[in-house]
């Protein structure tokens, strides 16, 4: 997958399973891996990427004796995603056109 | 490989290619490997699912500003100088060869300023053929009317629509193909900038 793309999509999975409640960066890579392939290394420059951009807050909570940080999304977070589907609302309408073309071409 | 011994190559990975924030991302690493031994893992089981440490730290450049790459490159450079003892040769071959080097680096980075210039100029010339094909249009349709003022005769006037017409035409039909050739230089500006980061990310 081209990795702009990628990148989009991987942004936009991180905030939709945030937009289901607070999470943690291992139950993350779990719920997102359920859909595509992320690794942490791929998680953590999302993450870092998106707190600077305001789209969601870390905090950290004691967990079995530990800290573990949580992140969860912000009204900028969720005004992403809006937008996101949109644009994704465009994209299927390309990627239609583009299997009718290529179906009529086949035939 | 234990968690210390993971986590103290990753952090020594991490701070010998100056990422930024190292200890957070080693923080960050060793939550995930808590986090797998909570979910019945064993330390060591834990371990071997994580990412190598090199993969870890090549995306890790990958997200660093370009700049920050080019530095470190040469400090890398340096490092591995000094470590065979030719530091102070390294050094005195920059010096003296900063007349030659310098130049090329600027020559360099300016043919490619000039590429992507270029290719900018590009997409919005397309844009600019887009725009004036459409005002020409316009202005075709709004000359046609000065027949009815008795300035041109009606010739010309329907000249002038039928004008209007084509150009208008050509707007919608030139539409679609330039918004995609358009996209297209973008995305090849884009490739272009990431492949050259790549480059100083490996």
């Amino acid at each position: 997958m081209e990795s702009q793309f990628r990148r989009g999509i991987l942004d936009a999975c991180v905030l939709a399973v945030l937009e289901q409640g607070e999470s943690y960066g291992y139950q993350m890579v779990k719920d997102i891996n359920e859909f595509i392939t992320i690794t942490e290394s791929t998680l953590y420059p999302i993450l870092k990427r998106l707190e600077n951009a305001k789209m969601l807050t870390v905090f950290t909570q004691e967990h079995n004796g530990r800290l573990r940080k949580y992140y969860r999304i912000t009204d900028a977070g969720r005004d992403h995603i809006t937008e996101l589907m949109k644009e994704w609302e465009e994209v299927v309408r390309v990627f239609q056109y583009i299997s009718r073309e290529r179906e009529q071409r086949h035939e | 490989m234990s968690k210390k011994e993971y986590l103290d190559q990753l952090r020594q990975s991490l701070v010998e290619n100056e990422i930024p924030n190292a200890d957070q991302m080693t923080e960050f690493y060793a939550e995930m490997i808590d986090d797998r031994m909570e979910d019945g893992m064993t330390e060591e089981q834990a371990v071997s699912t994580m990412e190598p440490v090199d993969s870890v730290v090549s995306q890790a450049r990958m997200d660093m500003p370009i700049t920050d790459l080019v530095t470190a490159r040469v400090k890398e450079s340096h490092k591995k100088a000094k470590e065979k003892g030719n530091g102070a040769l390294w050094m005195i071959l920059a010096i003296i060869g900063f007349p030659v080097w310098f130049p090329l680096l600027t020559a360099g980075f300016v043919v490619l300023l000039a590429v992507f210039v270029v290719l900018w100029a590009v997409v919005i010339s397309l844009f600019a053929v887009e725009f004036s094909l459409g005002i020409a249009a316009a202005a075709c349709l709004v000359a046609g009317f000065a027949v009815l003022f008795g300035w041109i005769p009606v010739a010309a006037s329907l000249a002038s629509w039928g004008c209007a017409l084509i150009l208008a035409g050509l707007c919608l039909l030139l539409w679609k193909p330039l918004c995609g050739l358009g996209m297209a230089v973008i995305r090849l500006i884009r490739l272009t900038f990431r492949k050259i980061k790549g480059a100083f990310a490996r």
